[in-house]
């Protein structure tokens, strides 16, 4: 049915979804870059270790008619700062797990990170594994067969980028966005949030019901 | 200086947050009143019967009095200020009592390696990465092929953090330490920058380092105590996000006025806060804005960073007040808010170049300079009880494993009962403060 209406309408209802994405991952394996990526498109060497945690905003169109933004929470990797992370994910509806392909033990706490959100994060989370530093790919330690058939066992998503290149950035928040439940009730009501979707598509909602 | 990049302390001067115009505009303007300044402290030291001169900057300071605490908050003139944060903290007496423990300790960390030392050299060159002093030198060899080298300060950051971590095994190493230390290398030798490390996390950051990070936690929490009593306009915006729902005390939150669980449920909006406290402003304000931070925590107490992180509070709750009026009208389920909220507060201390003007609202025009180190302390035992009764309560329960709706469940009826037990929601943890708070909002009215 809501095809349908799409079909007739020559503008069809826009959907704005709004979600909270946390990074997770040892340290240094380059999630703040890959934030940075992300959202301002750049990336630097000379980049600071991130203290506590760090929290930026990213809208992606993921088709004509459904923009989806993530508000992220980056935090830091260090071992002690995990009684911390607790806050930060329990409300996540989307995790990125990262892992440096370069460096066998991050693989390991990234699994110790998906099985933390498994047990103790929102049920419906959606988890992706990623293993960066692509671009690093002679001196990989951990094969991408390896990384995936653990994320097939877990059944979580999988994908390899670089935050120094770019390359699968944008792909993986993509891949993630579209698990994300966009139709949901709570979602429906995110409408009114973005205030320009909401003020533009106003006058086409109102033709809508006029029509009927 | 106005013609290179950099600060003259080797930061670059311009950053997403402040370009190099910004910085530049502001420097003429700040230049000349350092100037001034040290023109007075040179008065004020020849009055109080301390020779300084360019080549033997002061090692002694005056006894402590209203006039010193004045000069402090205006500045320490920079060339001064290791020696002076050294001696305001009591750095001799610590390294009288502790001659050739330091030396002792760079030769039995020299070949450690450890959880630590690990995790040490991943910071080193994240620290201030874009720093000419923490940066890799390139030098070119006698046959022209050019090469990397550690920069000394990287190699003396490294020692600090390595004998830091044997020294305190509480602590070991903490990420944030990495850039206290790194300040006060630029400002200190390496073994009194050692020791003050030491002092600054026993004396004016205690726990908040330490392996499970509680101290962070209660930190936020006394921080919020001072949010709620001194920005009281802010605070229900604070409080009572979006985000909060579904969390482990879902349906406590909107209840009384009293109502103390964001202590142990803190508001995600201290996430952005946390590195106020574990890096001393590191990172959050700009250098010099920091370095006026430091001078009034070690010549005062750990009320300063309260006291200075109000201010930034406060010079940001126009742009607070304008967001919520804004929003307006939008959903109470709405993330927009709170999103915006957050931006505001971890992206506006980093441009507060205006370090007079932070000082002055702090100290001359608010009441935030007179919140004392007594109340700061009462409030800290106030939350440390709070939260020791909560978690001890999550544990008698055995809730710790459970998924968060059988928790929620759970802590749910623990609350109550203990409401019931030890009346937390009457409890009034700091009267005197209370009275304060009214008493400047008549002022205000």
């Amino acid at each position: 049915m809501p095809s349908e209406i799409s079909s007739q309408s020559s503008t069809p209802e826009a959907r704005f979804s709004q979600f909270k994405l946390v990074l997770l991952g040892e340290s240094a394996v380059g999630k703040s870059s890959i934030v940075h990526r992300f959202v301002k498109d750049s990336f630097t060497d000379l980049r600071e270790s991130t203290i506590g945690a760090a929290f930026l905003t990213q809208t992606i169109q993921l088709d004509p008619n459904t923009t989806v933004k993530f508000e992220i929470w980056d935090t830091a990797g260090q071992e002690r700062y995990r009684s911390l992370a607790s806050m930060y994910y329990r409300n996540a509806q989307a995790a990125l797990v990262v892992f440096d392909i370069t460096q066998e033990s991050s693989l390991e706490k990234a699994k110790y990170w998906v099985k933390e959100l498994q047990k103790q994060a929102n049920s419906n989370i959606v988890i992706t594994l990623v293993g960066n530093k692509l671009d690093l790919s002679e001196e990989r330690k951990i094969s991408e067969d390896e990384a995936l058939a653990y994320a097939n066992e877990l059944n979580i998503m999988y994908c390899e980028v670089s935050a120094k290149s770019g390359q699968n950035i944008k792909d993986c928040f993509r891949d993630v966005a579209l698990k994300l439940p966009l139709d949901n009730k709570s979602n429906s009501q995110n409408q009114r949030r973005n205030k320009t979707v909401d003020l533009s598509k106003r006058p086409n909602t109102n033709e809508q019901q006029c029509a009927c | 200086m106005i013609h290179s990049d950099r600060d003259r302390y080797g930061f670059k001067k311009a950053n997403h947050f402040v370009s190099e115009q910004e910085y530049n505009n502001w420097w003429k303007d700040y230049s000349p009143y350092l100037s001034r300044r040290k023109k007075k402290w040179e008065k004020f030291m020849a009055k109080n019967g301390f020779q300084t001169s360019r080549d033997n900057p002061p090692t002694r300071f005056p006894a402590r009095s209203e006039d010193m605490k004045r000069y402090v908050r205006k500045g320490i003139p920079a060339e001064w200020r290791g020696n002076a944060w050294f001696y305001f903290t009591n750095g001799p007496a610590k390294l009288k009592d502790n001659i050739g423990v330091y030396d002792k300790l760079v030769e039995e960390t020299m070949t450690m390696i450890n959880e630590n030392t690990e995790a040490i050299e991943k910071d080193l060159h994240r620290t201030f990465p874009e720093n000419i002093h923490f940066n890799d030198v390139t030098k070119t060899a006698s046959d022209g092929t050019t090469y990397e080298e550690e920069s000394s300060l990287l190699n003396t950051l490294r020692r600090v953090l390595k004998c830091f971590s044997k020294y305190r095994p509480s602590i070991g190493y903490c990420q944030s330490l990495n850039f206290i230390a790194g300040l006060l290398l630029i400002f200190l030798d390496e073994e009194k920058a050692f020791w003050m490390l030491v002092i600054i996390t026993e004396r004016y950051l205690p726990g908040i380092h330490d392996f499970n990070l509680e101290g962070v936690n209660v930190h936020q929490g006394v921080l919020m105590l001072c949010v709620r009593q001194y920005l009281p306009e802010i605070w229900p915006y604070i409080n009572e996000q979006d985000e909060r729902k579904g969390t482990i005390l879902n349906g406590f939150r909107h209840g009384s006025k009293d109502d103390n669980s964001f202590l142990y449920d803190l508001p995600p909006l201290s996430f952005c806060t946390t590195s106020w406290f574990m890096s001393i402003f590191v990172g959050v304000l700009p250098i010099e804005t920091t370095l006026r931070a430091w001078d009034c925590l070690f010549y005062e107490d750990s009320k300063s960073i309260f006291q200075v992180s109000l201010t930034i509070f406060k010079q940001a709750e126009p742009q607070i007040l304008e967001l919520i009026n804004a929003s307006r009208g939008m959903s109470a389920d709405d993330g927009f808010l709170s999103a915006e909220l957050f931006q505001i507060i971890q992206n506006f201390p980093k441009k507060v170049l205006d370090a007079n003007t932070l000082m002055e609202d702090c100290f001359k025009y608010s009441d935030f300079g007179k919140l004392s180190q007594e109340e700061i302390m009462n409030c800290k035992k106030y939350v440390v009880e709070s939260r020791t009764r909560y978690n001890e309560l999550i544990k008698r329960r055995s809730a710790v494993g459970l998924n968060e709706n059988d928790r929620r469940e759970l802590v749910k009826g623990a609350v109550v009962i203990e409401n019931k037990k030890v009346g937390l929601k009457s409890l009034n943890w700091n009267g005197k403060l209370n009275n304060r708070m009214r008493k400047i909002q008549h002022k205000l009215r």
